[in-house]
């Protein structure tokens, strides 16, 4: 997996989750989402641990669309009055077993989605997948490299929230995470980061229009193609077959 | 703003790491917000709402756009930043993988189409709320593809969309417009449009 093509592989699960999101069909997107996850896990060098706690928003989030799909579901639409009115009504409501369908579909469709975005998210690695939208993809050179600087920045920014929000504290200003006091310093910080990167970057010679080199080759090769096909035929089969 | 209209439709480096640069940002707080709200969205997942705290969020996904759209005040940057900020996620290793990069596509036209409505011309609360709202509407009916929402009760759906519009106009529109405006009056904006407005 860790092989391919990077910006192929984002392409291809692009359409596949397309082509998912365009059916209802259950057992395909079960069978999506535990093909992914053993391909992931069979893949060399994946941090397991890693991987599981990841998949746990997913199975929340899926178990979340499953009891909204399970007592909201448009063919239950009748107990459904009580929406907008009161909460304790809900704590009354008998489980009516019509929605299951409904609960299967929408819960199975967010592991599938699970299962893709994991697939893609540990067999893959960010400065390859930016190389190979800018080699195969024609992203501009200036896009390229002015997301990975800004990407590169992320843990700086993680570590600026946590010290924004004590310097407020410090100063005994209560800030919630979008308050306006804590957003400020922080995008103030990014604005002049951002102006010296540029500088930076354009003192060493970056320009746009000129004739680049690439140190940093990704190849195009057989077997992107032949993941390409297999992936987007195997679901085709699944949803004509199973239909 | 004379000036703003010569170079229409091309990007500056800086402008590029400057539009990444504050994806980051709303990136980091949104993750943290995230983890607040997954607290609401278990404690209403067994009542069948497990899906509100995430619609309560969902407009800090338009910030990007809306932000830099209003700094920059240009042509394609309300699209072209939204699809920045998606490709980020992606780097940082969004669960949702691949997927994103679409949705943020279709949130950018949303907010895009807003701006292009006043030619370009206007950036204040007026086209900063349509921004909002049109993100809002359009990231909705995505929701329909995306997510199967046709599967859902119509009083639900009213509920989730009244929900998300008042979090984008939240986010997207007001938090998004008063920081850009108290960040112009430190002076830090003056190479960009929003810095020249308001000199």
């Amino acid at each position: 997996m860790r092989s391919i093509n990077p910006g192929i592989k984002l392409a291809t699960l692009i359409v596949a989750s397309l082509m998912l999101s365009l059916t209802y069909n259950v057992a395909v997107n079960l069978a999506v989402c535990v093909v992914c996850l053993v391909a992931t896990v069979a893949t060399p060098g994946v941090h397991r641990r890693r991987l599981v706690i990841a998949m746990l928003p997913f199975a929340l989030t899926a178990l979340a669309f499953f009891t909204t799909g399970l007592f909201f579901g448009s063919g239950g639409a009748s107990n459904a009055e009580a929406v907008g009115v009161s909460t304790s009504a809900f704590g009354q409501r008998t489980l009516l077993a019509t929605d299951w369908t409904t609960a299967m579909q929408l819960a199975s469709r967010v592991l599938a989605y699970g299962g893709l975005g994991m697939l893609f998210a540990f067999t893959s690695n960010a400065f390859e997948l930016v190389m190979s939208l800018m080699q195969q993809f024609r992203l501009p050179p200036k896009f390229a490299y002015g997301i990975l600087a800004a990407y590169h920045f992320f843990p700086v920014v993680r570590e600026e929230f946590g010290t924004v929000g004590a310097a407020l504290k410090v100063r005994g200003v209560k800030a919630g995470p979008f308050s306006t006091k804590r957003l400020l310093p922080m995008l103030a910080h990014a604005l002049e980061r951002s102006e010296s990167l540029a500088m930076a970057m354009e003192s060493r010679g970056f320009e746009n229009g000129a004739p680049r080199r690439i140190a940093f080759r990704v190849p195009l090769r057989v077997r992107d193609a032949v993941f390409t096909v297999v992936v987007l035929a195997a679901i085709a089969a699944g949803l004509l077959l199973t239909s | 703003m004379a000036s703003t209209e010569n170079k229409k439709m091309g990007w500056e480096l800086k402008e590029i790491i400057l539009v990444a640069m504050c994806c980051i940002v709303f990136g980091v707080v949104y993750l943290v917000a995230v983890y607040l709200s997954s607290f609401i969205n278990t404690a209403c997942t067994p009542m069948g709402l497990g899906f509100l705290g995430n619609e309560l969020l969902f407009g800090v996904w338009f910030m990007a756009s809306t932000f830099a759209a209003y700094i920059l005040q240009k042509p394609g940057v309300a699209l072209v930043s939204e699809i920045i900020a998606a490709l980020i996620e992606v780097l940082l290793g969004n669960m949702y993988g691949p997927m994103v990069i679409v949705t943020g596509f279709v949130q950018g036209i949303g907010s895009e189409f807003a701006f292009a409505a006043f030619r370009y011309r206007r950036f204040d609360w007026t086209s900063m709320m349509l921004a909002a709202t049109f993100s809002c509407i359009i990231s909705f009916v995505w929701s329909f593809v995306r997510s199967g929402y046709g599967e859902l009760a119509l009083p639900l759906l009213v509920v989730f969309f009244i929900i998300r519009l008042l979090s984008s106009a939240l986010f997207a529109g007001v938090i998004c417009k008063v920081v850009a405006d108290k960040l112009a009056r430190t002076g830090l904006l003056k190479s960009y449009a929003l810095g020249r407005a308001h000199e």
